[in-house]
């Protein structure tokens, strides 16, 4: 029996065509494996340092790498669902004490591998400089993109500032909410808000690019603790020797550099 | 940043679910339509609402669903034996886009279906053709643009399948790392050029696949009109 009628071949060749090119595609691409990966889930905003470190970890932990990048609450829910994930390294603290809370992670392999700091920028259109103290600056802007205090780590601490430096009233009806610190780059970049709270790593590319200028940098005592990025080992890590490695490579002198050109600093 | 793995991924998983959903999508629409029971078209409700839920759920949540179904403790991850189940490989990011993209496919193909002219089958039957027959030669030819603007749909919609995709294959760059989740990389480490060059490639792959709808309804326009001129089938 006939099952496509034979006309359609005829009068549908383009759709045939592209079927046709989509198999050869899956065909082409199907045939790729080889030994398992040590799984680097990381935050995204780690991602240019890690991989620009990948040659190097993959020298010192004896395995290739894959590195998975995403925000660090959605890392961490694939993990809590038994993603197959090797190493953890999210942007804040909270999400990796949650993990070790569930006895999810080899407590003895958490160290922190860098750290970060909350800085002010100004968007280059803007005028202003460090010279006048942090109230007068901006009184006189009318948007500021601060990060949501709830979905955004960089809020939490923008929120701790403000709180400390007394500046929460007068802000209230200049502030622009970010969902990200990603967002808030992005609001700075356009010019679309007078200046932003960041963090240093941002802060440093969006300086470099000319987009914004440096303002202030907070002290952890300014900004309610230290921003830190933690890794651990996994407990179901299918290679914990290899990525226990991984995990004292990022301390090593190598890893440091490159976390330091980027901006973070010595946790 | 290699641009070419994602690039070539993103049409593997888009190319694979858009062929999956269009038989899964043409099967059930044409299922879920025909049952005349009651208890039957309660059933094929129900079944309808579940395919459709993807539509309403916002793509985390599909995902958030997706990541505890295929995890290795879910029912369907621990059928798989892998220990991590089948999360963070490229059939995950598949089964993500094929679950997103149904509703599509099954929705246009169920517009197609019921619009075809029950004449039709009706004097096919008359003339003593098979139900399958009539299905394969009538239906599904006289419902075809519908059919393939549906597949379009499903396709596209799986190219930029996002959200979901993160969730169970995860972000991993040469193995399951699609355009958009290259895009969002990208756009997160402030490498502009890649984005733009990825935003290029995205806009380049939806003008081909207008095109190709485009087509193919005018070569299926061209040979009704041959053939009701009196060409003939060949």
């Amino acid at each position: 029996m006939r099952i496509i009628p034979f006309f359609m071949l005829n009068s549908l060749r383009p759709l045939w065509l592209a079927t046709a090119i989509a198999g050869l595609v899956i065909w082409s691409g199907s045939g790729c494996s080889g030994k398992d990966p040590l799984i680097i889930s990381a935050a995204s905003s780690l991602g240019p340092v890690l991989e620009e470190l990948k040659p190097a970890a993959e020298a010192a932990c004896g395995s290739r790498i894959a590195l998975n990048l995403a925000g660090s609450g959605a890392l961490r829910t694939q993990i809590e669902s038994g993603a197959p994930a090797d190493v953890f390294i999210p942007a804040a603290s909270p999400d990796m004490d949650l993990l070790e809370k569930a006895g999810l992670i080899l407590r003895d392999t958490r160290r922190d591998c860098a750290a970060n700091a909350l800085v002010l920028v100004s968007a280059t259109r803007t005028l202003a400089d460090g010279t006048h103290d942090l109230a007068t600056t901006l009184a006189v802007w009318s948007r500021i993109a601060v990060g949501d205090p709830v979905s955004a780590p960089v809020g939490r601490y923008t929120t701790n500032v403000l709180a400390r430096l007394g500046l929460e009233q007068s802000l209230s009806n200049k502030v622009v909410t970010g969902n990200s610190v990603r967002q808030i780059v992005s609001y700075i970049e356009t010019g679309s808000v007078d200046g932003g709270f960041v963090f240093a790593t941002d802060a440093q590319r969006l300086i470099q690019a000319g987009k914004a200028r440096h303002l202030r940098r907070f002290t952890p005592a300014e900004s309610g603790g230290e921003v830190r990025y933690p890794a651990a080992v996994l407990a179901r890590s299918h290679n914990p020797e290899a990525a226990r490695k991984f995990v004292l490579f990022l301390s090593g002198t190598t890893a440091q550099a490159a976390f330091e050109r980027a901006g973070f600093t010595k946790p | 940043m290699n641009l070419l793995d994602p690039i070539l991924l993103s049409l593997r998983v888009a190319g694979l679910a858009t062929v999956i959903t269009a038989v899964l999508g043409l099967f059930l629409a044409a299922r879920l339509n025909a049952t005349r029971s009651r208890p039957g078209r309660i059933l094929a409700g129900g079944l309808e609402s579940l395919i459709l839920a993807p539509m309403v759920f916002p793509p985390t949540m599909t995902g958030y669903l997706l990541l505890l179904l295929l995890g290795p403790n879910g029912p369907v991850g621990s059928l798989w034996g892998a220990s991590g189940g089948l999360l963070f490989s490229w059939l995950a990011a598949v089964i993500a886009s094929v679950v997103v993209s149904l509703p599509l496919m099954y929705q246009s193909a169920k517009t197609a279906l019921t619009s075809v002219d029950p004449h039709c089958i009706a004097a096919a039957r008359t003339l003593g053709s098979s139900e399958r027959r009539i299905f394969w030669k009538i239906t599904v030819p006289l419902a075809w643009p519908g059919i393939a603007g549906g597949m379009a749909l499903a396709f596209a919609r799986a190219i930029g399948e996002f959200g979901a995709t993160l969730m169970v294959a995860g972000n991993i760059p040469g193995a399951t790392q699609t355009i958009p989740l290259a895009l969002y990389s990208a756009v997160e480490s402030g490498n502009t050029s890649a984005a733009n060059l990825l935003l290029g490639v995205t806009v380049a792959l939806s003008f081909a696949i207008v095109i190709v709808v485009r087509w193919s309804e005018r070569r299926t326009a061209a040979s009704r009109a041959h053939r009701l001129a009196g060409g003939g089938s060949r």
